[in-house]
Parts: C-alpha cells; sequence; structure tokens
C-alpha cells in the first residue's frame, strides 16, 4: 500500500505548475533533439545542464528524464517520414517505416509509433515503480559472460534482418569488421585507425546509419527514371485492423525494451534490434517484414521507449548508470548535491517519486501531442521528392557533424552513402551491417572478459545458468530454420 | 550482357573482398593471443577470413544463378551527379563555411539536376539552409563551421 | 597538512596575477579583445565536461573575462581530436582555451600518432582526483594487506579487478608492482560499468576515483581498503594510505588543467593564469570540488609543466613505454 501513498504523493509533487512547465519542456526539447539525426539526449542535457544550477533538483531531473524518452519518440519522426533515423535506436523502425509511409500509410505508422510508445513508457513505468530494486540486483547478476551469450543470440539475427541470408550475413560481417577499427578498449592502443586521429574512436554509429539508410535512400529514390507516385496519404490514424496487428507486438516490445534496458551495458538499441527481429520470428508471414509490415513499427518502437524507463532502474535502484544518457543525469545528481547510490529510494524518496510520477505525466503529454502531428506531419509527404531531397541531404550533413564537430565524420557520410545507394540497387541489406557495428564492440570485449575471467577456458560460457540458457536460445535460432528445411519435405509431401 | 547484369554485384563483392583481405594481412601483423584471452588481432583476422570467404561465396552463387535478363536497374548518372553535389557541398564547409556551402549545393541540385524554377530554387536553398543553421548552430550550440564572411 | 599546501599553492597562484598589476603599463598585459573559444576534447556529458561547463559558467558569471565565451566540444581519440582541432585552427592563439587532464597525457604514449599536451601550453592545473582500492561490503578482507595475502596464497591472477579506463589500469599496475603480486584485469567502458561488475562479484576489486563509489561506500556496499597517496584524504580520513600498509606505492591522483594553444605569449599566458585562480577560488568552484570528492590544486604555470613532466615519467614507466 505504501506505494499507493509514494505515488500519490509523487502526483503532488509532480503536479504543480513549475513541474508540469518543465515536465513539458522536456518532452519537447526530446521531441526535437530526437528527430534531429546526430544530436541526441546526452548533448540536449549536457547544454541544458549549467542553466540548471542552482535550480531545483527534482525539476530539472523532471526535464532531463522528459528529454530522455522524448527524444525516443522523436527518432520515429524522422525514421518514417524521411528515411533518417533521428536516433540509433530507430534504425529498425525505418525499415518497415519508411515502406509504410511509401504506401500512403505514414499517418498509421506515427500513430501506431505514438501509441505503442505511450503503451510501452506506462507499462515500464509501472515496472520501474513496482520491480526496481529486485530487478536492479538481478541485473548485476550479467557479467561478461552473460553479456557475451545475449550478444551472441543478437547476432543470430545477421541472417534473418535481410532479404538474403548470404547477403545479410556478408554485410553483417561487414559491420562486426569496421566495430574493429579505432582504439581496442582491452588495451588501449589503436588498430586499423592509419595513423589518423579522427579514426582512433572508430566509424561513428550515427555516422553509418545517416549514410546507409538517408543518404542511400537519397540517392536511389532520385536516381529513379520513372519518378516516384506522389504519395497519398491515406488514413491518419491506425486502422482497427492494424491496430489489432499491433497489439501484442506492443506488448512484447514493451516486455523486451524494459528488461534489455535494465542491464547495464546495453541500451535502447540493442531493445529496438532483439524486438524487431522477435516479431519477424513469431510473425505468420515474415515476408511482409521489409515491406512496410506495421509490427516491425510497433514491436521496436515501444521496445525502444520501455528501454528508456528501464535503463532509469540501475540508476535510482543502485545508483549506477543504466547507459550513457542515465550516466549524465547521475553527474546532474550530483551537481545539486544528491549522492547516487543503493539508498536513493530511501534516502530521497521525494525525489524519485515526483520523477516516476512525472514519466507517467510525460508519457500522456507525449501521446496527446503526437497523435495530432502524426497525421500532420504525414502530410510532408505530399510534397514532391524533388523538392525534399536536397534539404535531406542538408540535413544529414549537419547531424552527422554535429554529432563530434568532425568534418572527417562528413566524409564517411558522402562515402557510405555511395556505398548505401549500391548496396540497395543490388539488394544489399543495410541493417545487417548497422547490427554488426552495434554489436561488434561488446561482442569483442565480453569475449576478452570472459576468457580473462576464466583464465583461458570456454567451459565459462556453459557453466553459468544465464549465459547457458541463452546461449542455448542462440542455437534454436540458427537450428530451427535448418531443421525446418529438412523435414518439411516429409511433412508436406510433393512441396 | 551478362557482366553488364551482374557487373555492379560483382563490384560489390569484390569490395567485401578486398576489405576482407585487407583486414586479414593488418590483423596477421598484430598481437594474436595474450595470456588467457585474444589479442589485438585475433578478431579482426576470423572477421578478415569470414568477410573474404562470404565474399566469394556471393560472388560464386551471383555468377551460377545470373539470368541476363534481370530488371532495369535505373540510371547511373543522376545519382553520381547527387553524390558529387554532395561532395563539393562537404568540401566547401570548412572554407565557405555551412550555410553557404549548403546553399550553393541545394541550389545546384534544385535548378540543375531537377530543373526547377530559379526563383524558387533560390528560396528553398536558401530557406532550408538558414533553418538548418538556425536550429543546430543558434539553438543547439554546434559549432558550424562559418565562412570568411561571418556566417 | 593539506590545506596548507593548497593554501600555499594558492597564494602562489595569485602572486603573478596581483603582481601583474603595477608591470601592466611596462609589459603591455594581454587582454582579450574578441570571442574566446573554449576548446574541450572530451564528449558532452561526461566528467571532463561538466568541469569545462562549470569552469566556463564561473568566467561568464563572474565575468572574469571582458568578451563571450563559447565552449566547444571536440570529443575523440583520447583528447587527441580536439588538441588536433586546436593545432589545425587556432595555432599560438591565445583567444583559445582547452581543458586537458590524464588521459590527454597517457594517449599518445600508447599511440604515438596522437599529439597531445605536446601541441599546448599548460596553463593551470585545477583539481587532483584520487584513487582508492575498493572491494564488495562483504568482503573478507579488512585492509590492503589482508588482500595481498590472500592474492599471494592463491594462483596468479586469481583476483580479478575491473577497470574503467587507461587511468584504472595504472592504478593496478602501481599496484601490482608495489605489493610483488599479480592481478587479473578486465577494462570496461567506463568507472560506472566496472563499479557494477564489482557489485555483481564477478572481480573481486575495482580501482577508481572517489566520486563513482560514494553512494556505495556510504551505503556500505563497497570498501575502501588504501589510497594511492602520501597523506591521507582528510574527506575519507578512515582510509590508509598504501603506504602505511607498508607498500612503496607513488603519490597517485587523476590531474584536470587548463592550457592554451603552443605558441601562446607569455603575458597571454599570464593573464589566463589570473582568471583561473580566480575560478578555483570561487565559492561555485570549492562546491564543485566538495561534491565531487576531490582536491582543489591550483599549480600554476612553470610548476605545472614540472608536475606535468614528472607524472609523463610515472606514465610510461607504469605503460613500459620509455620515451
Amino acid at each position: 500500500m505504501s506505494v499507493i501513498y509514494d505515488l500519490a504523493a509523487g502526483f503532488a509533487g509532480a503536479a504543480t505548475p513549475w513541474n508540469l512547465l518543465m515536465c513539458f519542456a522536456g518532452v519537447f526539447a526530446g521531441q526535437l533533439v530526437g528527430a534531429l539525426p546526430g544530436i541526441g539526449p546526452s548533448s540536449a542535457i549536457a547544454l541544458l545542464l549549467p542553466l540548471t544550477f542552482g535550480a531545483d533538483p527534482t525539476s530539472a531531473i523532471i526535464l532531463f528524464a522528459g528529454i530522455y524518452y522524448g527524444a525516443q519518440y522523436g527518432g520515429t519522426l524522422t525514421s518514417v517520414l524521411i528515411s533518417v533515423p533521428g536516433e540509433p535506436s530507430s534504425v529498425m523502425t525505418s525499415i518497415d517505416g519508411y515502406q509504410m509511409a511509401l504506401q500512403g500509410r505514414a499517418g498509421a505508422a506515427l500513430g501506431i509509433a505514438a501509441i505503442g510508445s505511450f503503451i510501452a513508457g506506462t507499462i515500464s513505468t509501472v515496472g520501474l515503480m513496482l520491480l526496481a530494486p529486485p530487478l536492479a540486483r538481478a541485473a548485476l547478476a550479467f557479467g561478461p559472460p552473460e553479456y557475451f551469450a545475449l550478444v551472441v543470440l543478437g547476432l543470430t539475427a545477421l541472417a534473418a534482418v535481410g532479404g538474403s541470408v548470404l547477403k545479410g550475413l556478408t554485410t553483417g560481417m561487414f559491420g562486426l569488421l569496421i566495430s574493429t577499427v579505432g582504439i581496442d578498449q582491452q588495451t588501449g592502443v589503436a588498430r586499423f585507425a592509419f595513423d589518423r586521429i579522427w579514426l582512433l574512436d572508430g566509424v561513428g554509429f550515427v555516422v553509418l546509419t545517416v549514410a546507409l539508410f538517408g543518404v542511400g535512400e537519397v540517392l536511389s529514390s532520385a536516381g529513379m527514371s520513372t519518378p516516384r507516385p506522389i504519395t497519398t496519404v491515406k488514413n491518419l490514424l491506425p486502422s482497427r485492423a492494424e491496430w489489432k496487428q499491433s497489439r501484442m507486438p506492443i506488448l512484447r516490445g514493451s516486455f523486451i525494451g524494459f528488461v534489455v534496458g535494465v542491464l547495464p551495458a546495453t541500451g535502447a538499441t540493442i531493445a529496438s534490434f532483439i524486438a524487431y527481429i522477435v516479431e519477424k520470428k513469431v510473425a505468420k508471414d515474415p515476408s511482409r517484414f521489409g515491406k512496410g509490415a506495421i509490427e516491425g513499427v510497433a514491436g521496436p518502437e515501444s521496445s525502444n521507449n520501455a528501454a528508456a524507463a528501464g535503463a532509469m532502474v540501475p540508476m535510482l535502484a543502485l545508483g549506477v548508470p543504466g547507459s550513457g544518457t542515465t550516466a549524465i543525469i547521475l553527474g546532474a545528481l550530483i551537481m545539486f548535491g544528491i549522492r547516487p547510490g543503493p539508498e536513493l529510494f530511501d534516502k530521497n524518496a521525494a525525489l524519485v517519486w515526483t520523477v516516476i510520477a512525472s514519466m507517467y505525466i510525460g508519457n500522456v503529454i507525449l501521446l496527446v501531442m503526437n497523435l495530432p502531428l502524426a497525421g500532420l506531419f504525414a502530410q510532408l509527404l505530399r510534397v514532391p521528392y524533388s523538392w525534399l531531397y536536397p534539404p535531406i541531404l542538408a540535413l544529414c550533413v549537419a547531424g552527422v557533424y554535429s554529432q563530434a564537430n568532425s568534418i572527417e565524420d562528413v566524409w564517411m557520410l558522402v562515402v557510405f552513402g555511395a556505398l548505401g545507394w549500391a548496396m540497395m540497387r543490388y539488394d544489399w541489406p543495410a541493417a545487417p551491417m548497422i547490427l554488426g557495428l552495434v554489436l561488434g564492440t561488446i561482442f569483442e570485449n565480453s569475449l576478452r572478459q570472459s576468457m580473462t575471467l576464466s583464465h583461458g577456458s570456454v567451459e565459462i560460457f556453459f557453466t553459468r545458468p544465464i549465459s547457458a540458457v541463452l546461449l542455448a536460445c542462440a542455437a534454436v535460432a540458427v537450428l530451427s530454420p535448418v531443421l525446418v528445411r529438412i523435414f518439411r519435405p516429409r511433412l508436406v509431401p510433393g512441396a | 550482357m551478362l557482366l553488364r547484369a551482374i557487373g555492379g554485384e560483382l563490384a560489390l563483392c569484390a569490395v567485401f573482398i578486398a576489405t576482407g583481405a585487407f583486414w586479414i594481412v593488418t590483423a596477421a601483423g598484430l598481437p594474436m593471443w595474450d595470456g588467457f584471452a585474444p589479442a589485438t588481432g585475433f578478431l579482426p583476422l576470423v572477421y578478415g577470413l569470414l568477410l573474404a570467404a562470404l565474399g566469394v561465396a556471393a560472388t560464386v552463387v551471383d555468377v551460377v544463378s545470373a539470368d541476363g535478363d534481370a530488371g532495369p536497374k535505373g540510371p547511373i548518372g543522376r545519382p553520381l551527379m547527387i553524390v558529387l553535389a554532395l561532395a563539393a557541398g562537404v568540401a566547401g564547409i570548412e572554407t565557405a563555411g555551412f550555410f553557404v556551402s549548403m546553399f550553393l549545393s541545394m541550389l545546384f541540385l534544385f535548378r540543375v539536376a531537377e530543373r526547377r524554377p530559379l526563383a524558387a530554387s533560390l528560396a528553398a536553398s536558401a530557406g532550408s539552409s538558414l533553418f538548418l543553421t538556425l536550429v543546430f548552430r543558434t539553438w543547439l550550440g554546434v559549432p558550424l563551421p562559418s565562412g570568411p564572411w561571418g556566417f | 597538512m593539506m590545506l596548507t599546501r593548497r593554501s600555499l599553492l594558492l597564494a602562489a597562484s595569485a602572486v603573478p596575477f596581483v603582481g601583474a598589476v603595477p608591470r601592466a603599463s611596462a609589459q603591455a598585459g594581454w587582454v582579450p579583445t574578441r570571442e574566446v573559444e573554449f576548446v574541450v576534447p572530451f564528449a558532452t556529458g561526461g566528467g571532463a565536461d561538466l568541469l569545462a561547463r562549470v569552469i566556463h559558467k564561473i568566467i561568464v558569471e563572474e565575468k572574469l573575462v571582458p568578451v563571450p565565451i563559447a565552449l566547444n566540444n571536440r570529443p575523440g581519440g583520447g583528447g587527441a581530436t580536439g588538441i588536433g582541432y586546436v593545432t589545425a585552427r587556432k595555432a599560438a592563439d591565445p583567444h583559445t582555451i582547452v581543458l586537458v587532464n590524464g588521459t590527454t597525457q597517457i594517449t599518445p604514449i600508447l599511440n604515438p600518432a596522437a599529439r597531445t599536451l605536446s601541441e599546448v601550453r599548460p596553463v593551470m592545473n585545477v583539481m587532483l582526483d584520487d584513487f582508492l582500492l575498493f572491494v564488495k561490503g562483504d568482503a573478507p578482507w579488512k585492509d590492503a594487506k589482508d588482500f595481498v595475502a590472500a592474492a599471494k596464497s592463491r594462483p596468479p591472477k586469481s583476483l580479478a579487478f575491473a577497470t574503467g579506463g587507461t587511468t584504472d589500469v595504472m592504478a593496478v599496475t602501481i599496484f601490482a608492482k608495489a605489493t610483488g603480486a599479480e592481478y587479473n584485469m578486465l577494462n570496461f567502458n567506463s568507472g560506472g560499468e566496472a563499479l557494477t561488475q564489482l557489485l555483481g562479484g564477478h572481480v573481486q576489486a575495482c580501482m577508481g576515483n572517489p566520486l563513482e563509489f560514494m553512494g556505495h561506500l556510504q551505503s556500505k556496499a563497497v570498501k575502501a581498503l588504501g589510497v594511492f597517496r602520501d597523506t591521507r584524504f582528510s574527506v575519507l580520513g578512515d582510509v590508509p594510505t598504501m603506504k602505511e600498509q607498508g607498500f612503496n606505492a607513488p603519490n597517485f591522483q587523476m590531474w584536470r588543467g587548463m592550457a592554451t594553444p603552443k605558441g601562446t605569449p607569455d603575458d597571454a599566458a599570464r593573464y589566463w593564469e589570473g582568471v583561473f585562480a580566480k575560478v578555483v577560488a570561487s565559492p561555485v568552484f570549492r562546491a564543485y570540488i566538495a561534491e565531487n570528492i576531490a582536491t582543489a590544486a591550483p599549480i600554476p604555470g612553470a610548476a605545472f609543466a614540472k608536475f606535468l613532466e614528472d607524472q609523463e615519467k610515472l606514465y610510461r614507466n607504469l605503460l613500459d613505454k620509455p620515451a
């Protein structure tokens, strides 16, 4: 019962006009930076941080949390409308979301993303409220071998994301390979950097994403000899049938996102990948994916929002960062003289509960704001593409530059953009390459950390229960299509 | 005709094989094992080998299954022109500044590549450039380079 | 003890500034005349960036310079990217200031292509951060001696450290050299991740700065077995030094300071020295230091250069990379 009492007190704290304003300002700013490629919630929080020195810490944390989950909504917008993922966690959304937009269903895609994000945000805030301390302790059970096994499970998706298995594996391997560029975290020494300072940190994830999806799409669409059919925007909101199709993906996405978000070394991006793959695996007709399947939008979009709330779990319950952005929020707490630690929930109960209450409110604001906007923004597609793509290119340039204020990154954008066009032209899937780049670093680090821990024995992956279960799941994921292929002729004679 | 149909595919395969080969050669010069665990060069070597092998396999599949009458893939000229305009715009950022450089590159695309009316092209390029500069530089504090004339 | 040393340093740093007033006409004291760029060679939101933003805020709000001052984050390559930017675009320009720290110094030792401190003129160190040996709160070891004895009684490398960056690695190396035992080392992205691994019991110990561990120290989830310092750290007075426990470990602290581009004229460097001395003396900075459980340590000009030289020797020695 104390939960209800605490939450009521939290709502009382969050519903003051000033805190409501902060909540609105946060989700609004988050939505904006989320939609812009390159600039993410962490930069926005860092920008606003000095302005909040001396202010009330609760209001400031409400603002920052709003930016964080608001950004997950905003990332959808540009993914669906112009195939430029505003946030890394929106990459999967742009695959089916953009196809839906081309079919005149942009309103439905944005609408379901907003509804899914709202449901996921609310479910995971409930999870945060009720389960934070035990969940955070459970997340501590993840050491290097467990992360390794989780990443292996993620890598089984390389072949599943795109069309051709062989091509998916090849581009995925290319992504893994470029993840080795730059300073090796285990030794601090650079490799494959060709003595270039700007390669010491490797190939940026945002750079590759915006290049392959954004620039690649511009080059292939603008290059078509026949003009793109001018899209008619049919429905501004998802139809009853689409809503029915999306219900389960939203619930599954919420669950996956929350759990993956709680783990400190993984975040919204990996959560959205896993949600997409799960949807594709459970779908009756997986071939619809990549051609505008609404489940491919509903799952990942719910999942990245749930992950943002999940990442608050270790932050609030243990005082350890659950993601890059929560690390900055933790830094902000320290600036306000609040020492993050396992006792935050008890010692600063008023702050924690007010922030939790503000997350419910913020999600409602986002839904109210996004549903009408979905229809409005979908109208953008009525503009002929020849007017649209030059500014899209300029946006890609500005976004990629802003990520690290680096002109070399923009050159990489041009080169990888051309590669993305060539890949699209010959049906080589781009998503596995992104997946390889994201998972490559954590794959290599966790492998080497685990082997160091076990003094060189690979048994560590099979004797630790969580790791063993995850690896078994990976084995099933790889073997099931093979087994199906072997046994199908017997089950279906003549097939 | 066959080469024409699958030439682009083969070029992509060649890029992947060459990258794999380069990684193999470079990784071979790095330490492979350190104490208990793989060292800096181990996984790059594995990735290089796998990428090269996958590239070869994709080449074989392409050649074997090529049917010579695959559908038209669209022209190469226009994407090339756009990518060059983009590259020229990027090359100009450090000297002419983001605003001017992107303005010119968009103007070229609107006017030359898309043959839009001059007045509308001017307005659209200037408007988009101004909007992006406003959002990124003024509001978000991103130090987008400016030209010798201060913007 | 510490306080007197600190105030001495503060006084010493203030002297050139105060002294500059009568000499100003003779030397035509430099003052900035156009916008100053404050280059932060680290990503927005990290610890180094937060420090930069505090310094920026103090300079702006207390009107320490007569011109606007703009922050510019140029992250990458352990500081090399930002300093490369300064070299290329701001050579010898006194209207540029740069934040530097121990990481910037380590990067070129490991990656000779990256050039950092050799390309700037260090002006003043502002703070020092301590390193402590942490283990889980319920670990069987009372102090560092127990811990070392346990390490020696088992096969080599049985006890594992989680480290969150090169500076942590060096702290472990110092500890291993001083105690004559071998430890296993797992590297993670950040101190926060390393702490999570310690709390989860996947490793036995961490070397960390007080900041990240303080909340857990207070709730007894972790305990501190020793500090790499010549004298005890007043804020954590019950943590013994390594020397007290019989281990000959040198004083090891992470430094953070300010620099200007290489070739900055002397009078401009002196001007900035004066500005930073005022920054360190301001109440906002003192509050920041207290919240971060660090030590304010203004080391000006020549003394800073000497300090950096000694640090460089120590780092090269630890990493086995002689100059």
